[in-house]
């Protein structure tokens, strides 16, 4: 057992280290979620796959045969980063709610608290592996998407994608226990930043004045280059993986720090 | 003999009017100055030092609002004090509740694991210390039913027998021994009295003045936010019934 040092080492070399020494607090806290889930509900962890297949056959249905979107292979071409979008969203509206709804362990327990975030999208990274692990071979076999050398490319991006949903987590933690309103205005924001993402369209088909604003939607530059290597099996453009890459930084860095320096006052806020 | 725990001028301020907790509040607030919270704090601990030596028995006592949990919280690191320094040097197992991180809808046995890792155990770890803690416990086959089935002193049972099995070098307890039936009423502090024989550290918070008098060394007595009294344990408690005459309370059995 370590020690409950009194002032733990604030440093980020000094937090990993304790965060690591509660690796298997992650583990219960993630066993825990998804345990309670399939334990509530009849059909358990189905539902949370249920819930996104149901809305891919909507828009699909819409966007194809009302709007009639002049995109070949319509399907494959959203899948993956409607994918994308729920796991991100779930993670970012679960965590804004991860330190209140855990308020009673965070009073009485000294443990590091950048734990609830990560188990919390590490929950949702569960369902995203299994969403994925249904849809990507249904493309391959019956949608005529060719796995190929852009797979890497796939996994480097969904792995950059997973770094950033978790700095953005951090961010949502900690504003969370700071603004009660969070999530309100969370159900407001994320729809905006849907519809801002080219998830169902492309970029190209936006008018031109609303495309610097769909470039600077940090979203946009992870799942247009996943779908890219994707698809058509190729490298992403060197602007997107320079995108992918300073938003991953930039994410990183402030998310972590804001977490150090607010999650020691979350006590006096609960 | 060295402090296993020293605090030195401990002091920890709340403030008051936080209630806005709202975005549209802070931003209300930004724009007209009247709406700003009046950065008028409570002290809720007031330059506290408190020494307790490695293999005693510290009693905390005190009125409610005396600032017992919160310095139990600034000793545990769960709070950082507003001035003033904390050294804690040995393992130390807080508990300021029991059952905390229980889930009602795991089973006893998934909840032990989850309660263990909690105070930073491993798998391994705490497979070792399993069947110690469902012995402890005497809660035999319902060990793998939902906690939520569990009548509170089942649940109480269950938390203590985790807590008792960690072996930490300090046990801080806020409270915890008033709860359960006799019987393991007696067990509990059975077992703290084998803890201390093998030169563990208790501190413990409690409104019980006989038991304090029976089964600790010293005893501190916090008022108002300060320590009022340290020394041996019965000086301590008949200064604080002194107290209590003077203002007219009474003190639990």
């Amino acid at each position: 057992m370590p020690g409950a040092a009194v002032t733990p080492n604030q440093s980020l070399s000094g937090r990993l280290a304790r965060l690591l020494a509660y690796r298997t607090l992650v583990k219960y806290l993630l066993l825990k979620d998804i345990k309670v889930k399939s334990r509530g509900t009849y059909l358990g962890v189905a539902w949370t796959l249920l819930n996104p297949l149901l809305t891919i056959i909507v828009y699909f249905v819409i966007f194809r045969h009302v709007f009639r979107v002049a995109i070949p292979n319509y399907l494959p071409f959203f899948l993956l980063g409607f994918l994308m979008w729920v796991f991100f969203s779930r993670s970012v509206s679960a965590a804004a709610q991860c330190i209140l709804a855990s308020g009673g362990i965070v009073k009485q327990s000294p443990f590091p608290l950048e734990t609830l975030p990560l188990a919390t999208v590490l929950y949702h990274l569960f369902h995203h592996a299994v969403a994925l692990g249904i849809a990507l071979p249904l493309m391959f076999i019956f949608w005529g998407v060719k796995p190929g050398r852009g797979l890497v490319w796939v996994g480097l991006v969904l792995l950059a994608f997973v770094g950033f949903t978790l700095a953005a987590a951090l961010w949502l933690a900690t504003l969370g226990v700071f603004f009660r309103d969070s999530r309100d205005i969370l159900e407001v924001a994320l729809p905006i930043l849907f519809w801002g993402t080219p998830i169902f369209y492309t970029t190209e088909m936006a008018p031109g004045i609303v495309r610097p604003i769909l470039a600077a939607n940090p979203l946009s530059s992870f799942i247009v280059a996943a779908r890219v290597s994707l698809l058509e099996g190729q490298t992403p453009s060197l602007e997107h993986v320079l995108g992918m890459g300073c938003w991953l930084v930039l994410a990183l860095a402030s998310g972590v720090w804001v977490f150090s320096r607010y999650s020691p006052r979350f006590v006096e806020e609960l | 003999m060295s402090s296993i725990i020293a605090c030195d001028g401990v002091s920890k301020a709340f403030p008051l009017h936080r209630h806005r907790r709202l975005l549209k509040d802070r931003v209300l607030a930004a724009l007209r100055p009247q709406l700003r919270p009046s950065g008028e704090v409570y002290w809720v601990l007031r330059e506290v030092t408190l020494a307790v030596e490695a293999g005693e028995a510290l009693a905390i006592i005190g009125p409610n609002g005396a600032g017992k949990t919160t310095l139990f919280r600034i000793i545990s690191g769960i709070l950082q004090p507003t001035s003033g320094r904390v050294h804690v040097g040995g393992r130390l197992a807080p508990l300021l509740a029991l059952g905390v991180g229980f889930h009602e809808e795991l089973t006893g046995r998934e909840n032990i694991y989850l309660c263990a890792s909690l105070f930073g155990f491993t798998t391994r770890e705490i497979r070792t210390l399993e069947p110690a803690i469902i012995e402890f416990s005497e809660l035999g086959r319902f060990i793998d039913e939902a906690t939520k089935t569990y009548s509170s002193g089942m649940q109480v049972r269950l938390g203590f027998a985790i807590a008792a099995q960690l072996s930490p070098d300090i046990f801080l307890m806020d409270e915890v021994l008033a709860v359960g039936d006799e019987h393991f009423q007696q067990k509990c502090l059975a077992h703290l009295d084998r803890q201390r024989q093998r030169g563990r550290t208790l501190l413990i918070a409690t409104h019980s003045l006989t038991f304090v008098e029976e089964m600790f060394d010293r005893a501190a007595l916090l008022f108002g936010g300060g320590v009022a009294a340290i020394g041996p344990a019965k000086e301590v408690t008949a200064r604080y019934r002194e107290i209590l005459a003077q203002t007219g309370t009474r003190p639990s059995p």
